[in-house]
């Protein structure tokens, strides 16, 4: 999958379950500072991942998730 | 412990109609038992005792439900099915480790029915339940278990897949969580010799260094249930509904003093628990499981309130009474969810007073940011500002720690908060301030600031840091060279990747000048 679908699916489900804005994201927004998010809205959005991409995020991965990079990465390398 | 109620009164045309939509869905039978408990004819005071009423007044109710992944739907253990697997496991258990009087069983899993049954089996067989953090890094997890010497560790795998020194360390003790289905339920438990003997440890966030293994007996767990039960007849007095039927959420880590006692004191009074095993799949637990109440945390509050706001309430399919604690909430957004039809109850409390406490039944908005009266369990006062209790749910000390004990359990028996509190002349109280220097986060957790400065200083450009609370983050303020900010700032960055979600610091400001210091040369926080 390209990765500009990719940001742009992950900036949907962002707009949709925190009200982050898509122009306010970059790769480089950290998530739970640039982007203000909560630790339970961290946990919504893989849910929300995990259903659109069709695949099972492990729960070691959380903690690699800093930055909105980090996402599209891990996305990229597991998404078919 | 205090714990605090908000009723909004204003709309009683509101809550009619509201009671009238959250009917009973449980199809069990009624026996009559949810009454008698209530009205203080049924006395549970310990886990057997407990176990006895599940298998005959309460045997044909649902106990437990959760969302099973295999199946892809709910799976539903009535009470019956609840306390053989409660007696499986104890054969389990002593063909692994003979008499476990005394011994420490150590559970490092996530939320699943098989831990409750890990947890209560354990306390059932005499053991001593050891329920730990699994957001925790080994360094901290290989403290716990040292320090506890557990006669066998309890485990799912998940530890291990990011943790490969549990198996290094523990390999020997390993035990997967649902070893015990394979044995026939023990007949002959028994009720244990001494309830008043530790039964359970549970950690809890020291101020400096390492976590304090907090000892529980059964006497301090079940004294303090009235603490639990009692709040309902405030929600039937107030709203009309029929309590008896309501079907809790549990959705908060089982390692924590809020969900191991609403374990407890649901299946005391023969109700049922609906399993969130894990939080990322809230949503499709609340919604696959019809639930009145829920435990939340502030984080988890927002996230229902977003709801609310927004017109989703349908998502969360039933829910209305919100029993609060950990930490402190945003008075407006429990208005907004009261003005909803929402039933709040603000619970405060902690580890050390099993949860015990008093509760808030104001239904009147000036009392919002009060954590209310106390109860009737224990001995209340303030030493010099400072709240302290006396009682039996106070703990029974810190495992082999006896100086943490006597630094919060003075010599007349006093367990001293740490909170600072004002009483007002119409007997609310409020929180005023902290004598511990404890981050109390959104999440519940709690927070060392310590254990955080000392991460950031492994960063050789940082000169001075203080870790704080800083608008409901955990903020850090560094004093370092202007040109080492970015250096700092990655460092930061790096070092979160290390930690839990919650405990990752999300605001970092610097200073160009060395850090405030008071008379005695310590930093400002």
């Amino acid at each position: 999958m390209e990765r500009a679908e990719i940001i742009s699916q992950i900036t949907a489900i962002l707009e949709d379950v925190a009200e982050v804005s898509p122009e306010d994201v970059t790769e480089s927004s950290v998530l739970m500072d640039d982007l203000d998010l909560s630790s339970m809205e961290i946990l919504t959005i893989v849910a929300d991942l995990e259903e659109t991409f069709g695949l099972r995020i492990p729960e070691k991965e959380l903690r690699n998730f800093v930055t909105m990079g980090d996402l599209v990465d891990y996305l990229a390398a597991n998404v078919g | 412990m205090l714990q605090k109620y908000c009723i909004a009164l204003e709309d009683i045309v509101y809550w009619a109609q509201l009671s009238a939509r959250a009917a009973p869905r449980r199809t069990e039978p009624d026996t009559g038992q949810d009454k008698m408990l209530r009205e203080g004819k049924i006395m549970v005071t310990s886990l057997y005792q407990s176990l006895c009423n599940m298998e005959t007044i309460y045997a044909d109710r649902v106990a437990i439900r959760y969302y099973d992944e295999a199946k892809r739907g709910v799976t539903e253990v009535y009470y019956r099915q609840y306390a053989q697997d409660l007696r499986r496991f104890v054969s389990f258990l002593r063909s692994k480790a003979g008499d476990v009087k005394g011994q420490r069983v150590a559970i490092l899993a996530r939320n699943s029915y098989h831990y409750v049954i890990c947890m209560y089996g354990t306390v059932l067989a005499g053991g001593v339940a050891v329920p730990l953090n699994m957001g925790k890094n080994w360094d901290e997890i290989q403290y716990e278990l040292d320090l506890v010497e557990p006669v066998c560790v309890l485990q799912d795998g998940e530890y291990l897949q990011w943790e490969p020194a549990l198996a290094d360390a523990y390999s020997a003790k390993l035990e997967p969580m649902d070893a015990f289905t394979a044995f026939a339920p023990a007949q002959d438990v028994k009720e244990v010799e001494d309830l008043a003997a530790m039964a359970f440890i549970m950690f809890t966030s020291g101020t400096t260094g390492r976590s304090k293994g907090v000892m529980l007996s059964q006497k301090n767990l079940f004294a303090a249930m009235p603490a639990f039960l009692n709040p309902f007849d405030d929600v039937r007095k107030a709203t009309g509904w029929d309590t008896d039927k309501f079907c809790s959420l549990s959705a908060l880590p089982m390692f924590h003093i809020s969900a191991m006692t609403s374990l407890v004191s649901w299946s005391i009074t023969g109700h049922c628990i609906n399993l969130c095993n894990d939080l990322k799949y809230f949503y499709r637990d609340i919604g696959a499981m019809h639930s009145e109440v829920m435990a939340v945390v502030p984080v988890l509050l927002k996230s229902l309130y977003k709801d609310v706001m927004k017109g989703r309430r349908d998502r969360l399919n039933g829910l209305c009474v919100l029993t609060c604690g950990a930490a402190m909430f945003d008075p407006q957004m429990l208005k907004d969810l009261m003005d909803k039809g929402f039933f709040i109850a603000q619970m405060y409390g902690m580890t050390e007073t099993c949860g015990d406490g008093a509760w808030n039944s104001s239904q009147e908005e000036k009392h919002l940011t009060s954590v209310g009266h106390v109860d009737n369990s224990c001995e209340y006062k303030l030493d010099d500002g400072e709240l302290c209790m006396r009682g039996t749910p106070i703990m029974l000390g810190y495992y082999k720690d006896p100086e943490a004990t006597a630094e919060v359990i003075d010599k007349d028996d006093w367990f001293h908060t740490g909170d600072i509190a004002r009483l007002e002349e119409d007997s609310y109280m409020y929180l005023t301030g902290r004598k511990k220097n404890l981050i109390i986060l959104d999440s519940g957790e709690n927070i060392s600031p310590e254990e955080l400065e000392g991460l950031v200083e492994k960063c050789p450009a940082v000169q001075e840091c203080v870790v704080k609370e800083m608008g409901k983050k955990i903020g850090a303020v560094v004093y370092c060279p202007q040109d080492k900010q970015q250096t700092v700032q990655e460092h930061i960055t790096e070092m979160n990747r290390t930690l839990p979600l919650y405990k990752r610091i999300g605001v970092v400001e610097f200073s160009e000048t060395p850090l405030p210091r008071n008379a005695t040369g310590k930093l400002v926080r």
